[in-house]
């Protein structure tokens, strides 16, 4: 069985039909890819997935469990974290303190964990978060406030901050935007070891190169509707996907 | 000591509770401008429980506590699964209820041949706990700065625990909050609770040194002035708002020079604070500055330690 399952997902904010009857399956330890162009619906669907708006129509389903209109607190306990396009750290903390708040609720964690001061279980759960910086390059930023880190720092600390949340799906939202081509590569090798383990991803991302490297599958979105599905080297010599990318033949773009 | 001296002291500390009550809820992101209500009905009930039924201070100020509180997450119950300014809105709206409930109601029992109880807008006089029990206003200095202490030491422990870092994560970004698991509504209804419970301190401190309070000392400008000690004191640690509140009742109120001109120079401090230090004196950014450079300090000391 596919750990997540979507049949006939549609979203719609007023007129505007945002996603349009989505099917999609993504199997446990894949790294799925999702392209298309700006507004064609793709961090729209991330919103659905982690509950932040409700589906307006269709069925989700993680892990054979349905999640549409569940509210995101709860999909987020049932092992589903991501990272932001727009980057949602909390500037006036440290790196730190901004992977340690991603802890808090993790499944597993009760009252006495949300209370504690100190501890042997806290003073291990510490250490996780100090590895994990460690992991994304930010050993030596731990004290900095995260609205003070240069762009790339934050990717890197958001992909931090959903690592030590031990998903079992992880949704990165353009992980490399706005990135250099030598912290582009960086990153897609700092995906390369989060996918090893088996993990299964979902990444949203308009650049070719990181997408064709790490991705097993691709899907394209165009106005919210799903265009083609499959491996990178037949979906992007697509003609329908060449067409959304470099113009349609009528040339009205 | 003078008796000024005592009097001036007292109030910093009963005004320190309701701050510490409206700092906890601009910590989660939410503005109340009705904490005088449950000042209020911390005065009142411990108030009545003593004066009308003979109880002891010690066992009147918990049980204000718990009343005023689970008002205090009744009214955040209503309105803060609802995003937006709800919250604030019913809050004085609650305020304002609960005092002119207080101005309508008459309540008495005698108590020694005399009535003693709420009465209207004439408020609930003879609360003469402290009187029976021969304390001086510098024994209820002692008992204030007591409660004051075990309370600060509650927020610093809560400020380093994952509750202070859920509380404040809820404040800063209420959807990041949500996709980490965590169930923002039933916190914020806690950090509720909480606040009402504390600003509950204040009022029965101050009902007991009175000894007589009106419906008219919960007013709005009460609620409001909380409010300003936080945000002028700073967000950063628990002590902003109590810096808030020295620098207002400890030297705008005991200045004399300032008498009159009082509310002038509150409001200005507090526009001119909110342009160039959005977030109070002691923000988030002095005080990580002052931790980070107290424990470089420590570690250096402890390092030089083991070398020699």
């Amino acid at each position: 069985m596919a750990l997540l399952e979507l049949s006939g997902v549609g979203r719609r904010f007023g007129a505007v039909e945002a996603l349009d009857a989505i099917d999609l399956s993504v199997e446990e330890g894949e790294v799925f890819g999702l392209i298309g162009p700006n507004g064609s619906g793709k961090t729209t669907l991330f919103n659905v997935l982690t509950g932040v708006y409700p589906p307006s129509a269709g069925e989700i389903r993680l892990d054979g469990a349905p999640v549409g209109g569940v509210p995101p607190e709860r999909i987020a306990r049932m092992g589903l974290a991501r990272t932001f396009q727009n980057l949602r750290l909390i500037p006036h903390m440290s790196a730190f303190d901004n992977v340690w708040l991603a802890q808090h609720r993790r499944p597993g964690m009760g009252m006495r964990d949300i209370l504690a001061v100190g501890g042997r279980k806290e003073r291990a759960r510490r250490e996780e978060v100090e590895a994990l910086l460690e992991r994304t390059g930010l050993a030596g930023r731990r004290d900095t406030f995260a609205g003070d880190l240069p762009l790339p720092d934050q990717r890197r600390l958001e992909i931090a901050r959903a690592l030590v949340r031990q998903p079992r799906l992880l949704l990165l939202d353009e992980p490399a935007g706005g990135m250099t081509p030598l912290e582009t590569r960086e990153m897609a090798g700092l995906i390369r070891t989060v996918a090893a383990p088996g993990r299964t991803l979902i990444v949203i991302e308009h650049k070719m190169d990181l997408i064709s490297e790490i991705c097993d599958r691709l899907c394209v979105l165009d106005f919210g509707r799903k265009i083609a599905e499959g491996p990178p080297g037949r979906v992007l010599g697509d003609p329908k996907v060449l067409d959304v990318y470099l113009g349609r033949e009528d040339g009205d773009d | 000591m003078d008796d000024h001296v005592i009097t001036v002291l007292n109030n910093i500390g009963g005004f320190s509770f309701i701050a510490l009550s409206a700092y906890l809820l601009l910590l989660s992101g939410e503005i109340s401008f009705g904490q005088q209500a449950f000042y209020g009905i911390g005065a009142y009930a411990s108030g009545m429980m003593t004066a009308m039924f003979g109880l002891s201070f010690w066992l009147a100020l918990p049980l204000a506590m718990i009343v005023s509180g689970l008002a205090a997450a009744a009214v955040g119950g209503l309105t803060l699964r609802l995003r937006g300014l709800y919250f604030a809105i019913a809050t004085l709206a609650f305020a304002e209820t609960v005092r002119l409930i207080l101005v309508a109601t008459t309540w008495q029992v005698e108590v020694d041949g005399e009535p003693v109880g709420p009465n209207g807008s004439e408020g609930l006089g003879n609360i003469r706990w402290g009187f029976d029990n021969e304390y001086e206003p510098v024994d209820f200095l002692w008992m204030i700065y007591g409660t004051l202490g075990i309370v600060l030491l509650l927020f610093f422990l809560m400020e380093r625990s994952r509750l202070g870092s859920i509380i404040r994560t809820i404040g800063a970004d209420r959807l990041l909050a949500e996709t980490q698991g965590i169930a923002v509504t039933r916190y914020k209804i806690l950090v509720a609770g909480l606040a009402g419970a504390l600003a509950a301190i204040g009022g029965a401190f101050y009902a007991h040194i009175q000894t007589t309070v009106y419906p008219e000392n919960f007013d709005v400008m009460l609620g409001v002035h909380s409010l300003a000690y936080g945000l002028i004191g700073g967000l950063g640690t628990a002590v902003g708002p109590i810096l808030g509140v020295l620098l207002d009742v400890g030297f705008l109120e005991a200045v004399e020079w300032i008498q009159g001109y009082r509310m002038i120079v509150f409001g200005g401090l507090v526009a001119v604070l909110l342009i160039f230090m959005p977030r109070g004196i002691l923000d988030e950014r002095r005080i990580h500055r002052l931790r980070t450079a107290l424990r470089g300090r420590r570690q250096a000391r402890t390092h030089g330690a083991a070398g020699a």
